[in-house]
Order: C-alpha cells, then sequence, then structure tokens
C-alpha cells in the first residue's frame, strides 16, 4: 500500500469513526461506554503495554475527549440572549476547546517520539570540516565566560579546525563610548579583561560598533566575521561537554540539506520551583518534557528547533535568510521556521552535551519566560505557521503547537477564576445536570490525566504542568496582552542566571500570588455558606466548590514556589571520581581520589589522614585532563575537612587565576556527559497517577504552609505595603 | 316545512346532475352528502317517509359528557367536551344541567366553578357541594350555541379550607356526573338529525357512550358484507367524532330517537325493511348513504345499493360530508392537537393554554400534540420548553416545575433564586422517552414552596397575592427527531394505525360467527378514532393470507389454522415453551424477597445511573409464543420474515373475543396497548403488555443520511454494548491504520 492511499483510507476510517462518535446517544450509552474504554486504558496502562497498546489506549482517549467536545458544544452553552451567562460560558468553553485543540496537537507530535539517533563518526578519508563556535555575551561576568570558553576550547575535536568565538556584546564601541564616563569605564575594562581571558585561551574576541538587533545581530556579525562550514552556539552559561562536536558534526555529512543539530539543554542547578520545593534530586525538570519527548517528536516531522543554544548549524543554510533572524525577541525558533519553510531540514540529538544554568529566582525565571512567550506570540502573528508556505503539513501543525502552546496563561487564568461567576455571583455559565456533569466531564478530566501520563509520564508528574502554567501564567498574560497591542514592543532582555539568594524571603513577585489565594480561600468561605443556605443546590456548589478548592491548592503550592530560600550558588554538586593528586602542608603530592565537583569547588577524599592541611589554606590539586591542556595544576583553597573513617574529604573551592586553570575546571566539570545523562534519566520516573497525586497534595499542604510562614516573616514590606 | 323544501331543492339537484348517479363522486364537496340522500319524490305521496312527530316533547335533552362522569382536581382545573348540534338544535333555547359535588376540604367561599360554552362564560358558582350533589341548570343565552360542534369547558378554582401545603392541594376535587349533565332544548321537532354532516349530533348516551345497532339481513356472513361493514363502521365512528363505538347487532330498529344510539341499516337495496321502504328506489339505482326518517324518529342510517360491491362506496358519503378535520374536534378532545413535525414548535396559546396568574400552591395544565407513525426519538432526543414566566420573592426554594408526558415524569426544575425570578427563554429540556407516535399528552405543573404560605393565615389559601405568572407564548421546541418505525409495536398501531393506514388494500381475516364480527368492527374503528384515519380492508379467508402482506387476523385462538398460528406470536391452548399464561399470576411472589448480587447491580445501575440491564443485551432473547390467560383478549403483531406485519386480536372464544374487545377500545386501556402482545383478562383493571425483543425498524424514504445518523442514536441507545462495540472497533480499525501511517509519514526511525 502506498503512502497515499494509506492516508485516503486513514482519513476515510477517521471519518467513520467521527460520525460513531458524534451520534446524539442517550447520556446512559454514553456512560456505559466511556467506562468501558476508561476501564480498557487503565488495563493498558497498568500492564505498561507499549507499541500499538499505548497507541490504541491514546485512540480511546481521543475518542472520550471527541465525545465530550461534541457534548460541550451541543448541549452546554448557555442560551445567547442571557448574556450575562452566555458571555462567561463562552469563554469558558473557549479556554477548554483550547485545552483539547493542544492535546490533540500534542498528540500529534508526540505519537511516536523519534528513539535516540546513533553516534555516527566521521569518514576518516574525508576532511574534518571547519568549525566556528559563537559564545555571544552580554553581561554574564568574568568568572563564568571563562568558565564556558574554557569548556568550548576543551572540546574533543582537531585544533586547527575549530575556532570559538566569544562574541562580545557587552563592550561594544557604543558601550565604551557611553557619555556617562562611568559606564564606559565599565565597558572599557569588561572588553580588556575579555580580550586578555580570550588571549589567554586561545579563543577569539570580537565585538561590534553598537548593540543592534540583540542577539540575532550580535551572531549575524560573528557570521560576518567568519568562515567555518558550521556554526556552534552556546549560550555564555553553557558549557559544551567535550563531545559536543564529534556528536553533532558528523549528521551533517549525511544530508546535504540539514541546518540544524539540536542538542538538549541541560541544567546543573534547579530552577525556583525545584529549589523552593525541593524536588530537583527526585522530579525530572520542567524543561525535560520539552527535550527528552516534544523535540524528539518534532523531530520525527523535521520540525526539531533551534534552540538558541547547544547547537550546530550550517553557514550555507544561515546565508540564504541573511544569518539569523531578529524581528522577534525568540530569534532561535523564528530562524529554524524561516529555514524549515525554504526546504532545509533539522535534526534532534537527544543527549545533553551541554551543562547550563537556569534562572536562580523567581523573577529572573518570569523573565525568562515573558520572553519566550512574547517572541513565540511575535512569531504566531508575524509568520502564522498554519499557513506559512514552504512548510509541509505536519510541520505546520508541529510550529503551531509550540507556538499556541504559550497562550496558555489565557485558559489557566479563565479556570482559575471561572467558579467565581457561580459562587459569587450565581451565573450558570455550564448548563448540565448533575449526571451529566459525571458522565462527560468527570470521565474528560480522568481520560485526560491518564492520556497525559501515558504520553508524558517519565517526564512530567501529574499537576505539575498545572502548577508551572499557574506560577507562569500569573505574570504572563499582561505580558502576552501587550504583544498583542503591540507586535513590534517587545525588547531582547537578557536572562541573568548568575544571581544567588543569599536569605530566605519572598520573591518581588509575589503579591499577586497571595492576592489570588486570599480570594479563594474566600470563594471556599462561600461555598461552604452557599451549601448551608442553599441546600437545594448543594449538589452543583460541591461540583463548582471542589473545582474551587483545586485552585486552591494549586495556588498554596504556588505561595511556596515564590517564597525564595536561602542557597548559596554553586552548591550542586555532580558526583565523580578521578584520580588525582593534593600538595600536602609540606609541598609533598598525595593520592587522593576526586569524588564530587561542583562549578565553584570539588570534594577531594585523601585516605591517608589530613596530611596537615586545614581549613582556609590555599593549595594546589592536580590530575589528568581529557583534554589536551597545556598546564595540570589547579589552584584550590581549603573550604572543609570532614573525618571519614581513617581518611578525610577536603571541601575545596577553586582559586583559578591563568586561564588554563579555567580549562582544567571545566575538564573536571564538563567532561563526561554520559554523567548528566545518568542523572537525569534517575530521575526520569512515571510515578503514576495516584502516587503523583498524593504527592502533588503532601507538597502543596507543606507548601502552602512554608508560603503564609514567609508572609509573616518577611511579607510586612513587600507584599501587605507598597 | 323548511325541511321539505331542502329536500325538493336537493332532489331537484340530484335530477340535474345525472353524473351524481354514479357510483364515485362522493369526495367532492360537503355538500354532497346531499345528493345522495333519498330524494322524497322518487316516492312520492309514501306516508311512511313523512316525518311527522305526533307527540313531540316540548324539550329535546342531550347528554353531553363522553364519559362516566368528569373530576376537576387540585386548585386550578378544567376540561372541556364537545358536543355537535345540528342547526335547529343550535337555534333553540337551551339550558346546560349538571350537578356537582366536592372534597369536603373545598373552601367553598374562595373557589369557583365556571362554565364556558364556546369561549363565553355562562356561570361562575362557588364550589360548596360537598353534602350532597348541587344540581346546576344554567340558561345558556341566545347565540352561544352553533350549528356543529360546541365546546363545553368546565372550569374549578378550587383552595383548601386550612391548609397551605402543596400536598392538600391534591385533596380538592369537584366531580361532576355524566348521567346529570345534559344540554335541554327547548322546542319540538329538535331531535332529527336529516343530514349526514350532523351525524355527530347523534352524540353520547347518559353513560358517555355511543352505540352503533347494525341492522342487516344475514349478519354480515359473507365476506363482501364485512368488507363493506368495515369501512362503514370506520367512516361512521368518523364522523361521529366520538372516541369508540360500541356496535352491535340489531333485531329490530329503535323505538325512539335517542342520543348516543344510532341503527344503522346496512343491505343491499332489495333486501331493506319495510320501514326503510323510501330509500329503496335510490339505492336500487346507486349506492346511497343517508339518514332515513322513520316513524319512530329513531335516527336511522341507511347505507345501501343495488349490490354489496356499491354499499361498499355509499359509506364514502358519510366521510365527505362529516371529515374528521382539526375544526370538528372528537367529542372528548375539544383542545389543539397539533401535529409537531421534525423542527416545529408550538406555543401554549396554540395548545389551548390561557396566560396564568396564579396564587396557588400547585398548578397544572395538560396539553396534547401528535406525532407521526415514524417517530422514533424516544431514547435519545429532548424536546424543549422554552419558558416565559416569573415568580415573586415570596417564592422559596425548592419550588420547582415538573413536566409529565403521557403521564409519566420527564423532567424537574427547580426554582433557584430567592429573590423572585424572571424564567425568560428559559429551556427546560424534556426527553422523550415516553413520547409516542399519535396522540401524546403533556402536562405543565408548577409546586411552588412559599414565604407566606409557611404562616398560612386563615382564609390566606385564597387571598394570597399572585406568586407565579405563565406567560402562554412558552412555546415547546420540536427538534428535528429520528424518522423510523419499529416492528412489532402495537403502540404504533393503536396511535398511528401504522403500517395499515397508508396501504391501498389490507387483508383481514375475519373468524366465524357474529361476535367475532363485531369484534373486528369495533377494533377496525377504534383504529380509525385514533389515528382520524381509515384503513381500507378487505375480508379474504384465513387461508388466502399472505405472509408477505401486512395483515390483520381477528378470530378465537382456536379458530386459526395450524399452518397460520405459528405467526400470530400467540400460542395455541397447550403449546409449549410459551410464556405469559398465569405465569405472572404464579411469579407475583418472586423476586421481592430474594435478591442475588446480580439484582443488586441491576438495581443499583437503573436507580444511579438510569441504567437498564435490558439496553445492555448483546443477542435479545427470542419473542416465544404468548400464551393468552383464559377469556383475556389478546392482541399481538409479528413481523413475518417475508414482510408482512400481521396483528392478531384473539381470545378463548367469540364471546369473550366480543366482551374484551368492548373493554379493550375503552380509550384508557387503548393507551396502554404496547410492545408485541397485550392482553387484558376480565378480571383485570390494566392492560398486560410484553415488550418486543427482536424488532425490525423500517427507515422512511426517501434515504436520508441525517435520518439515518438519529436512528442510529436512538437505536444505540437501546442497545448500548453494541455502540461500545462499534466504538471500540473503529477505535481499533484507527488505531491499526495510524499505526500503518506512522511508519510511512513523517521521519524513518
Amino acid at each position: 500500500m502506498n503512502k497515499a492511499l494509506t492516508v485516503i483510507l486513514w482519513i476515510a476510517i477517521s471519518a467513520v469513526v467521527i460520525t460513531l462518535v458524534t451520534i446524539p446517544v442517550s447520556l446512559q450509552t454514553h456512560l456505559v461506554m466511556g467506562a468501558v474504554l476508561l476501564l480498557a486504558m487503565m488495563v493498558i496502562k497498568l500492564l505498561k503495554l507499549e507499541g500499538n497498546w499505548r497507541l490504541l489506549l491514546l485512540t480511546f482517549g481521543t475518542i472520550i475527549v471527541l465525545r465530550y467536545a461534541y457534548w460541550r458544544t451541543t448541549s452546554t452553552l448557555p442560551p445567547i440572549d442571557q448574556w450575562m451567562d452566555f458571555i462567561p460560558g463562552l469563554i469558558l468553553y473557549l479556554a477548554e476547546m483550547y485545552c483539547i485543540l493542544m492535546l490533540f496537537l500534542s498528540l500529534f507530535v508526540v505519537v511516536r517520539p523519534m528513539p535516540s539517533h546513533k553516534s555516527i563518526r566521521l569518514p576518516d578519508d574525508e576532511p574534518v570540516p571547519l568549525v566556528d563556535v559563537f559564545i555571544p555575551t552580554y553581561n554574564e561576568d568574568y568568572e563564568l565566560l571563562a568558565g564556558t570558553l574554557a569548556a568550548a576550547k576543551g572540546m574533543d575535536y582537531p585544533e586547527d579546525r575549530f575556532t570559538v568565538w566569544l562574541l562580545d556584546d557587552g563592550s561594544t564601541d557604543a558601550k565604551r563610548n557611553n557619555p556617562d564616563p562611568e559606564q564606559a569605564a565599565d565597558a572599557q575594562e569588561r572588553h580588556e579583561q575579555l580580550k586578555k581571558l580570550c588571549e589567554d585561551l586561545g579563543c577569539r574576541y570580537l565585538t561590534r560598533a553598537r548593540n543592534e538587533h540583540a542577539k540575532a545581530g550580535n551572531l549575524n556579525n560573528g557570521l560576518a566575521n567568519s568562515t567555518g562550514e558550521f556554526i556552534a552556539v552556546f549560550d555564555a552559561d553553557h558549557a559544551p561537554a567535550r563531545d559536543f562536536l564529534q556528536e553533532t558534526v558528523p549528521f551533517f555529512g549525511r544530508d546535504n540539506r540539514l541546518f540544524l543539530v539540536q542538542t538538549p539543554h541541560f541544567f546543573l542547578n534547579p530552577d525556583p520551583l525545584e529549589r523552593n520545593l525541593r524536588t530537583f534530586e527526585v522530579m525530572p525538570s520542567e524543561n525535560e518534557m520539552f527535550y527528552g519527548v516534544i523535540q524528539r517528536g518534532l523531530d520525527r516531522w523535521n520540525a526539531a528547533f533551534f534552540c538558541g543554544s547547544a547547537a550546530l548549524l550550517r553557514r550555507e543554510a544561515l546565508v540564504t535568510t541573511n544569518g539569523f533572524s531578529g524581528r522577534s525577541i525568540t530569534e532561535d525558533c523564528e530562524t529554524a521556521i524561516e529555514l524549515h519553510s525554504r526546504g532545509w531540514n533539522s535534526i534532534y540529538v537527544d543527549k545533553p552535551l551541554v551543562a547550563g544554568l537556569q534562572p536562580v529566582t523567581f523573577a529572573s525565571f518570569i523573565g525568562q519566560r515573558t520572553r519566550w512567550a512574547q517572541g513565540m506570540m511575535q512569531i504566531l502573528l508575524f509568520s502564522f505557521p498554519l499557513f506559512k508556505a514552504g512548510l509541509n503539513l505536519p510541520q505546520r501543525l508541529c510550529y503551531l503547537s509550540s507556538t499556541f502552546f504559550w497562550l496558555f496563561p489565557i485558559p489557566r487564568m479563565i479556570f482559575l477564576f471561572a467558579p467565581f461567576f457561580y459562587l459569587f455571583f450565581d451565573l450558570q455559565v455550564f448548563t448540565a445536570s448533575g449526571g451529566e456533569f459525571a458522565a462527560y466531564t468527570l470521565t474528560y478530566v480522568v481520560v485526560n490525566l491518564v492520556m497525559q501520563n501515558s504520553l508524558f509520564g517519565r517526564w512530567r508528574w501529574p499537576w505539575i504542568s498545572e502548577l508551572y502554567e499557574y506560577i507562569q501564567s500569573v505574570h504572563l498574560l499582561g505580558a502576552l496582552f501587550s504583544v498583542a497591542r503591540n507586535p513590534y514592543k517587545p525588547s531582547f532582555t537578557v536572562t541573568a542566571k548568575d544571581e544567588s539568594v543569599e536569605s530566605s524571603r519572598l520573591s518581588e513577585l509575589a503579591r499577586p500570588f497571595y492576592l489570588i489565594f486570599l480570594l479563594l480561600v474566600i470563594a471556599v468561605g462561600m461555598t461552604i455558606w452557599k451549601i448551608g443556605a442553599q441546600p437545594y443546590q448543594a449538589e452543583v456548589t460541591m461540583v463548582v466548590g471542589g473545582w474551587n478548592i483545586f485552585n486552591l491548592i494549586l495556588a498554596g503550592c504556588a505561595l511556596g514556589v515564590v517564597s525564595e530560600r536561602r542557597e548559596g550558588w554553586g552548591s550542586r554538586r555532580v558526583a565523580v571520581e578521578r584520580r588525582c593528586e593534593i600538595r600536602g602542608a609540606d609541598g609533598e603530592w598525595m593520592r587522593g581520589m576526586m569524588v564530587n565537583v561542583s562549578s565553584g569547588g570539588v570534594a577531594v577524599r585523601l585516605p591517608t589522614g589530613a596530611a596537615g592541611l586545614g581549613r582556609g589554606m590555599p593549595t594546589g590539586l592536580r590530575f589528568t585532563p581529557l583534554s589536551n591542556i597545556y598546564g595540570t595544576d589547579l589552584p584550590v583553597t581549603i573550604q572543609s575537612v570532614t573525618q571519614e573513617g581513617k581518611g578525610v574529604i577536603f571541601g575545596c573551592r577553586y582559586a583559578p587565576d591563568r586561564g588554563y586553570h579555567y580549562r582544567l575546571i571545566a575538564d573536571l566539570i564538563y567532561a563526561n556527559s554520559g554523567n548528566w545523562q545518568m542523572r537525569q534519566s534517575a530521575r526520569q520516573v512515571n510515578i503514576g497517577i495516584l502516587r503523583g497525586t498524593a504527592r502533588f497534595l503532601g507538597i502543596a499542604l507543606y507548601q502552602t504552609g512554608r508560603g503564609l510562614g514567609y508572609l509573616l516573616r518577611f511579607g510586612s514590606g513587600k507584599v501587605l505595603g507598597k | 316545512m323548511m325541511m321539505r323544501a331542502l329536500l325538493s331543492s336537493a332532489a331537484v339537484i340530484a335530477a340535474l346532475s345525472p353524473a351524481w348517479a354514479q357510483p364515485v363522486p362522493f369526495d367532492m364537496t360537503p355538500e354532497n352528502d346531499l345528493v345522495v340522500q333519498p330524494a322524497p319524490q322518487a316516492v312520492p305521496g309514501t306516508p311512511t317517509v313523512t316525518p311527522a312527530p305526533v307527540a313531540a316533547p316540548a324539550a329535546f335533552e342531550r347528554p353531553i359528557l363522553p364519559f362516566d362522569s368528569l373530576r376537576l382536581t387540585g386548585e386550578e382545573d378544567k376540561h372541556g367536551i364537545v358536543v355537535y348540534l345540528t342547526e335547529a338544535q343550535a337555534a333553540a333555547p337551551a339550558t346546560l344541567d349538571f350537578s356537582f359535588i366536592n372534597a369536603l376540604v373545598v373552601a367553598p367561599e374562595i373557589s369557583s366553578l365556571r362554565v364556558r360554552i364556546n369561549n363565553t362564560e355562562i356561570s361562575n358558582t362557588a364550589i360548596a357541594s360537598s353534602s350532597a350533589a348541587t344540581p346546576v341548570s344554567l340558561p345558556v343565552p341566545a347565540g352561544v350555541l352553533r350549528a356543529g360542534p360546541n365546546m363545553i369547558e368546565f372550569r374549578a378554582s378550587q383552595r383548601h379550607r386550612t391548609d397551605c401545603t402543596v400536598d392538600s392541594t391534591y385533596q380538592l376535587w369537584t366531580e361532576i356526573k355524566s348521567t346529570d349533565a345534559k344540554l335541554v332544548l327547548a322546542g319540538a321537532g329538535l331531535a332529527p338529525i336529516q343530514q349526514l354532516t350532523d351525524l355527530a349530533a347523534v352524540g353520547v348516551d347518559a353513560q358517555g357512550d355511543t352505540a352503533l345497532r347494525l341492522i342487516t339481513a344475514n349478519g354480515l356472513a359473507d365476506a363482501q358484507a364485512q368488507s363493506a361493514a368495515m369501512r362503514i363502521a370506520q367512516q361512521i365512528g368518523l364522523s361521529m367524532r366520538v372516541p369508540k363505538l360500541d356496535i352491535s347487532f340489531a333485531d329490530a330498529p329503535s323505538e325512539a330517537a335517542t342520543p348516543g344510539v344510532l341503527d344503522v341499516a346496512i343491505m343491499p337495496a332489495a333486501e331493506l325493511p319495510a320501514e326503510l321502504e323510501a330509500a329503496r328506489a335510490q339505492a336500487s339505482a346507486g349506492p346511497i348513504a343517508a339518514m332515513v326518517p322513520v316513524a319512530t324518529g329513531a335516527y336511522t342510517l341507511v347505507i345501501s345499493g343495488p349490490n354489496w360491491e356499491s354499499i361498499a362506496r355509499a359509506g364514502d358519503a358519510i366521510l365527505t360530508a362529516a371529515p374528521a378535520s382539526n375544526d370538528r374536534p372528537r367529542l372528548d378532545l375539544p383542545y389543539p392537537l397539533p401535529m409537531m413535525e421534525e423542527g416545529t414548535n408550538a406555543s401554549m396559546a396554540s395548545l389551548g393554554v390561557d396566560r396564568l396568574e396564579f396564587n396557588g400552591r400547585r398548578f397544572t395544565t395538560t396539553m396534547q400534540f401528535e406525532l407521526p407513525s415514524d417517530f422514533y426519538a424516544y431514547r435519545y432526543g429532548e424536546l424543549e420548553l422554552v419558558l416565559e414566566a416569573a415568580y415573586s420573592r415570596d417564592v422559596l426554594p425548592g419550588s420547582e416545575i415538573d413536566i409529565y408526558t403521557n403521564g409519566q415524569i420527564a423532567s424537574a426544575t427547580p426554582m433557584l433564586r430567592t429573590e423572585g425570578g424572571l424564567l425568560k427563554d428559559t429551556r427546560i429540556r424534556i426527553p422523550m422517552t415516553n413520547l409516542r407516535p399519535g396522540r401524546n399528552e403533556a402536562t405543565f405543573a408548577v409546586n411552588l414552596q412559599t414565604r407566606s404560605d409557611v404562616a398560612c393565615g386563615a382564609g390566606w389559601t385564597g387571598s394570597a397575592p399572585t406568586r407565579f405568572v405563565l406567560s402562554n407564548n412558552s412555546y415547546f421546541h420540536m427538534p428535528d427527531y429520528a424518522r423510523a418505525t419499529t416492528v412489532p409495536d402495537l403502540q404504533v398501531l393503536t396511535g398511528s394505525s401504522w403500517p395499515y393506514v397508508d396501504e391501498a388494500n389490507v387483508p383481514a381475516a375475519i373468524g366465524q360467527g357474529r361476535d367475532t364480527v363485531l369484534s373486528a368492527l369495533m377494533f377496525a374503528t377504534r383504529l380509525a378514532t385514533a389515528s382520524n384515519r381509515m384503513i381500507n380492508f378487505t375480508i379474504i379467508p384465513e387461508a388466502d393470507l399472505s405472509p408477505e402482506q401486512d395483515a390483520v387476523l381477528i378470530m378465537p385462538t382456536g379458530a386459526v389454522s395450524q399452518t397460520n398460528i405459528g405467526r400470530t406470536g400467540v400460542a395455541a391452548a397447550g403449546q409449549p415453551g410459551a410464556q405469559g399464561g398465569d405465569d405472572s399470576l404464579l411469579d407475583q411472589f418472586a423476586g421481592g424477597e430474594t435478591s442475588s448480587p446480580l439484582t443488586n447491580v441491576e438495581s443499583w445501575l437503573r436507580e444511579h445511573l438510569g441504567v437498564d440491564t435490558a439496553d445492555l443485551r448483546l443477542i435479545p432473547p427470542p419473542d416465544t409464543p404468548y400464551m393468552p390467560g383464559a377469556e383475556a383478549v389478546v392482541v399481538s403483531q409479528t413481523h413475518q420474515p417475508e414482510g408482512g406485519v400481521w396483528t392478531f386480536l384473539t381470545s378463548t372464544s367469540p364471546a369473550t373475543l366480543r366482551a374484551g374487545t368492548e373493554r379493550l377500545i375503552d380509550t384508557v386501556m387503548w393507551r396502554e396497548i404496547a410492545g408485541r402482545v397485550s392482553a387484558l383478562a376480565p378480571g383485570d383493571n390494566e392492560v398486560t403488555s410484553v415488550p418486543a425483543e427482536m424488532v425490525s425498524i423500517v427507515v422512511p424514504e426517501p434515504f436520508s443520511p441525517t435520518n439515518l445518523r438519529r436512528i442510529a442514536a436512538n437505536w444505540f441507545s437501546g442497545n448500548i454494548l453494541y455502540f461500545t462495540f462499534a466504538i471500540v472497533l473503529g477505535a481499533v480499525l484507527l488505531m491499526l491504520m495510524t499505526s500503518r501511517m506512522l511508519t510511512r509519514i513523517g521521519r524513518p526511525s
């Protein structure tokens, strides 16, 4: 059977199924059918059946969701002439339909994610292509850049075949000639320091006259000044692993139309939610769903897109679009959609090859998300993916899914406030009897959970998506409207990632979360009052009140997210086992073992005793680096000494003062990408719907208390006052 | 004098138009009945024809109620009936006499009984007759009555003496006995009915019945005579606008003009008796159907002709003269009865409901409408009532609006707002579960709990301010519904006479004997009056019945041949494997006490989820032949494998068949007939019916996909597992296809 015939047959069967689904059978018939399908789905899930069984589970789910959508559309909207009910009813309906559309789009995207691409090697007889490595920077500090440059320089690739470029937008001519002499001096100092660093590390330093077109402009300046066949882009805080080029360059040899090999962003530190909820070590990170399954799904449809960093691109392709696109503030995705529409291909290599940092504070996290959301909205407005010429249908759907996703703040806020229409204003926005609600809405909600869990269970625990959406929605909603008002207004803001939370405090963005929480508590009170005062409609009140309580749990959990825990920077350690030598007080080198490393320091076990070393003492460490580095000794300072049996464990802090010291540190931290993968897969466990829900409830309860506690301790000035 | 002039003019017309003598022309205009009337000059000078009632009474009494008694219940109730009058009767001075008795708890000072004739209120009396029936005699103002249909309506507004609860309203009633309810028309010579148009003026007797006395030559012994009689009885029933006719053979003519009794002579011209001599000449020439004046004054309808063939055609004039139409309502159905086609609206005003301002506790009003024989949406569809109403702030939550369809609760809508509410365009969705082809009743009921009723001061029941208003612009909206017919389904037959009504020729086999023939005539007539249409029966010998053809079989069970008994769905005596009979009698103690886990699940499913386990069956049990109880009358319908739909009316003996049929055609019983078999034993007060398990669905032409979809909705709703299987099958196919497609599109793994 050829492809066209298969597609036609598929469409025919779909039409038959849709005809069946939209037969207006009685409520009881739907109920029995729904129960049977749900039972079958649960059996498939419990037995962990894969392959076509998983597909069957998704098909069953789709049918229930479609029936819900049909019923919701045909029988639940309030009459138009009762506009007080109708308008909020329609808004709620549209929000639900958006969710259903997104469910189907993501179903399409991840129906069969690409398995990992097998690593391939460059053929021996072919010349090794020239690669330019771009590290754009705007305001990142010296240490961070030194680490990244060092790691880039340490990549396993013939040294003469790649050039590392530091593209400094922080000390452009314009900045150095700033009318404010102080700023001009700062820029000048930065300029000289970084130039020196690059010289030390053997990298190229490049800056430009003016800061035009933000990051895209900076990268294009790099393009203009270089000639390599391929361009690797790393954010200033994304240090590549040694094997980055080995794992990416060979793919270009296979496909002349390949413009992009994207790799995941792996983060060494937790995002604010993970840090404040203490879930970083156990729960899959937020971005893992995107990099773990969605990009792989997009890859199936040749729609994996450029994420701004950790990617290798083909110069020949970039030239056709005059470099990186700079119309939107998400230049990465925009560049990808333009190149896809010109017939270029992309692939996604599902292996963490860079380690980066994510925003530490809630405020900078929101800042980053605001940029993404606004940028994606700009793409949606400037080049609506569904009608974008040059893309094939799956690509259109994929980009639609990627951009539409960022509309989530709107329905999330609608779901948050919808119960109020009934609880406070007595509006009937959803006309259905209790029986209908149970037969249609409840089965839909459960099926939705089962489907989400089946699609994303390993990468996303139940209710966590809702929590992430909620904490972003409160501030993103306004940002979305501002794009809609003026699509050209948003400007590129650089996300700060090197902050730290020195002391526990409330986030500066915490206020609305407490206000919403208060409103929800009042609504709970209203629910109780209504049940008592209006027993004749207790059934409806309990359903709506239950929904409100779900919102309250979510909002309570969010209070924990905006209550920033104190945490020193650089405390995330990666376990390693690597031989080393440490210089004792007497100058003798003694054999030890490095047991874990972090971006700030290293722990060394010395089996024989302290060797006269103590807290605060400067000493040295040497080990065999994996890449070819000129020197091998790394100055450190002893921060702590812990007895362990006969031996001791030293906590050492790096004290680099030479360029190659940074390369040694990079060699320690970023040497082995396999290490990161292990760490990721350790937390990628599907804990199931029930356990996940129980766990979420536990977290939510605790975090509500902690959030309220923080409010009492730190809230006087910030939340309640001005 | 006047009559004589009229008849002569008719005779002139008849003489001028030779075409009228030919057999076909009876379907032209209502005046045509004049044509086939016997022209007196055909037998000039014959003294017997002269209508000269010697001792004409000074007054003529017409009983009016087409049932035993009329009971008005609750706080507000109304009941209407239709009385047909001849022109002379309408012009005569009239009094309406009746007597009523009411419940003790009805407060006389605030309760009233109003009588309206043709929407003119002629009386408003206090309801104060709890100890004994109070006779009432109401003079009817001149000009209120008119020739043809007159609606007489009794409206009671009753309030409880002491109690302000909704429950107390159920104790309120006023009853009017049919024996005393009559229209007394003053004057002489008012009894005669001379035109076929006025046939309905025969009316009812004091018991509310209408009797047809057949005067025949040989008791309709041969098939031709029976065929003709089947037509004529239906035509008479339809034109008399009665719900049912008691038909009997009479040896002698009635002795006087008696309301509710019609003598019908059906015989060839040659056999007409002496007293009907006047009609003979014309009857010899061609078909004739006419009210023939006789010496006794008895209502005598002569249907005759030179032979049976022409007699069969003669009856057509009856329906031409007095058709069954909307402006000629049935005696017991005075209110509008619209046909609710798909997508139609019917306002309450068009269904005969007045605007309401109500200060009581419970208000009900019943409306009726008709559905076509292929209405097939009772399992999934919802009828909508778009309500325009309002209630005062006195009304408490807990009050509700209930809709009943055909006596079963169908929807309950609570009134939730506490500070009064405007129900504007409020849509109440009413499951169509109890709707059926034919006539349907929908009752709108509102129960009002109010703050002031809690206090319930003295006299409050009557003096409370208006608390509920209902606009009769409120309307029912009938959605598009599935059109198909299930076979067998006796409800379709009794409601709409399907499938026989549209057929040019319906073979009917009738057993031997007068009782059997009468049963057939009554059954056929009841079908006609229920559906307002006549069925073209042709009597054939039982042996000639063809299973390919829709047919009717009416005879005692024992008389059915061995070949056909197996096709009737009813077991012959002693046949093994039959169901019914005394089983239900013996089973009455079973089930109640012993409850297996399975029955627990079943009842839980039904009570909490509304799922009937019968709808969950995959393979329905076979419809085994029904074994009727002794002497019970049984109606059975079967769908022959060859295609014919057979209806079988039977009993043990001709006598029990006739007695049973007489009871069965009573409106209350008639509407209980359902399923594939319905039986009524002599001792029963209710019809027992056996639902059909194996049903076929007949889809009407032209074929339409939207109709098919709706039919599927109804069918799947009764065959839930099939729906589930269809969905699962579709899902599996879709999954396999998707899986296949995924290996062909997208990037290969």
